[in-house]
């Protein structure tokens, strides 16, 4: 990994963003906008499982899981997120400390 | 299915509320707008949320620094990353698929995946930012991240979703750059990240905000549910990016409801 190749990504990056932003126009309307709506909760919440359950590309069980469920009681109980923050990491630590992690 | 509370400010009909005197361009003015500026909408971004997302992203700068230089990337090239790339996961594949031997090629088509959803948030975040200008629209593309679009989409207006989006954005964006740089730094004299469990922070703080959202519309529930199933059951069978970019593919569980209320008051398409 050498600084060419991350200036390239970055821009390659960028590049993907700017189509993003700047394809659609405004041409989202109608039912396609309740589709373009519901994109963000759709990649946030693959994001959630892929890094609670994932490692490498392969599913694993591992202290994350603990912790992130500890999170998920956080959040159907309303709390603020610096809370949620709070419980993930503790929980997930506390159960390293324990010795389980996978 | 309810139909919108009548008189909404900014939301009565298919264009997105303006505020201030910026006018659409090319876009028919729109209709009667009762009420709008009479009294001042407030965002539901909180101060502490965005105390919150800008810590998380500290410690993620942290940690992945602290990942890369042990794959063996040099300092300055990991802290390089960090301030321009602005994609962690994209960070972690090249460097991941690099030092484990993989070629230049595969690991640069792996970090292109894993951050081509980030293309795919910025179309949302477009509809927020119709007629603005070019300068403006390109750099709130180059800061695309989950949680500031999530969190900007959020919003009732327009308005107030750029506010809320340049908020967190400003935030979370300083807080990664001094966190990868400050990991590059010191990041021998920290113990490992993990043992401190923060390798949940940001997937935590991704479940607090895909959480509400999934309470405040049955509809992104489905979304969410479906899209975690895909994500899951794929990730076995195909590289890594792909899941996410399949997932998405849940949103179209929104060509089944009714036409959206305008500018997408909770984010998630519809309420009810």
């Amino acid at each position: 990994m050498t600084w060419p190749v991350v200036v390239g990504l970055t821009a390659a990056i960028f590049g993907m963003r700017l189509a993003g932003m700047f394809g659609a126009g405004n041409r989202i309307r109608g039912r396609l906008a309740n589709v373009v709506n519901l994109l963000p909760v759709a990649v946030v919440s693959a994001v959630v499982v892929l890094a609670t359950f994932t490692s490498a590309g392969q599913l694993t069980l591992d202290a994350r899981v603990v912790g992130m469920a500890a999170a998920s009681v956080a959040v159907l109980r309303r709390a603020p997120m610096a809370v949620v923050l709070i419980v993930a990491t503790a929980t997930t630590a506390a159960v390293r400390a324990l010795g389980w992690d996978g | 299915m309810s139909q919108p509370p009548a008189g909404r400010p900014g939301e009565q009909d298919g264009t997105p509320a303006r505020s201030g005197s910026g006018q659409a361009r090319g876009r028919p003015v729109p209709g009667p707008r009762a009420g709008t500026s009479a009294r001042a909408e407030r965002a539901v971004l909180a101060r502490g949320d965005v105390f919150a997302f800008s810590a998380s992203f500290f410690v993620a700068g942290i940690s992945t620094s602290i990942v890369l230089i042990n794959f063996g990337v040099e300092p300055w090239v990991v802290a390089l990353a960090g301030t321009i790339m602005f994609s962690a996961t994209g960070e972690l594949a090249l460097a991941g698929v690099l030092a484990g031997g993989g070629s230049l090629g595969s690991a640069v088509a792996s970090a292109l995946l894993v951050s081509a959803r980030f293309g795919l948030l910025a179309i949302p975040l477009s509809t927020r930012f119709v007629g603005r200008g070019r300068l403006e629209r390109m750099v709130a593309a180059y800061m695309v991240v989950d949680p500031s679009v999530v969190m900007a989409m959020k919003e009732r207006t327009p308005a107030l979703a750029r506010q809320t989006y340049w908020r967190l954005s400003g935030g979370m964006c300083a807080a990664w750059v001094i966190g990868s740089v400050a990991g590059v730094l010191i990041g021998s004299l920290v113990p490992n990240p993990r043992d401190w469990g923060m390798d949940v922070a940001f997937p935590a703080l991704l479940l607090a905000i895909t959480g509400t959202a999934m309470r405040a519309s049955r509809t992104a529930a489905l979304a969410a549910a479906t899209a975690a199933a895909i994500a899951l059951v794929l990730t076995p069978f195909v590289p890594a990016g792909i899941p996410v970019l399949c997932a998405v593919g849940a949103a179209l569980i929104g060509l089944r409801s009714a036409p959206p209320r305008p500018a997408g008051a909770n984010g998630t398409g519809e309420g009810s």
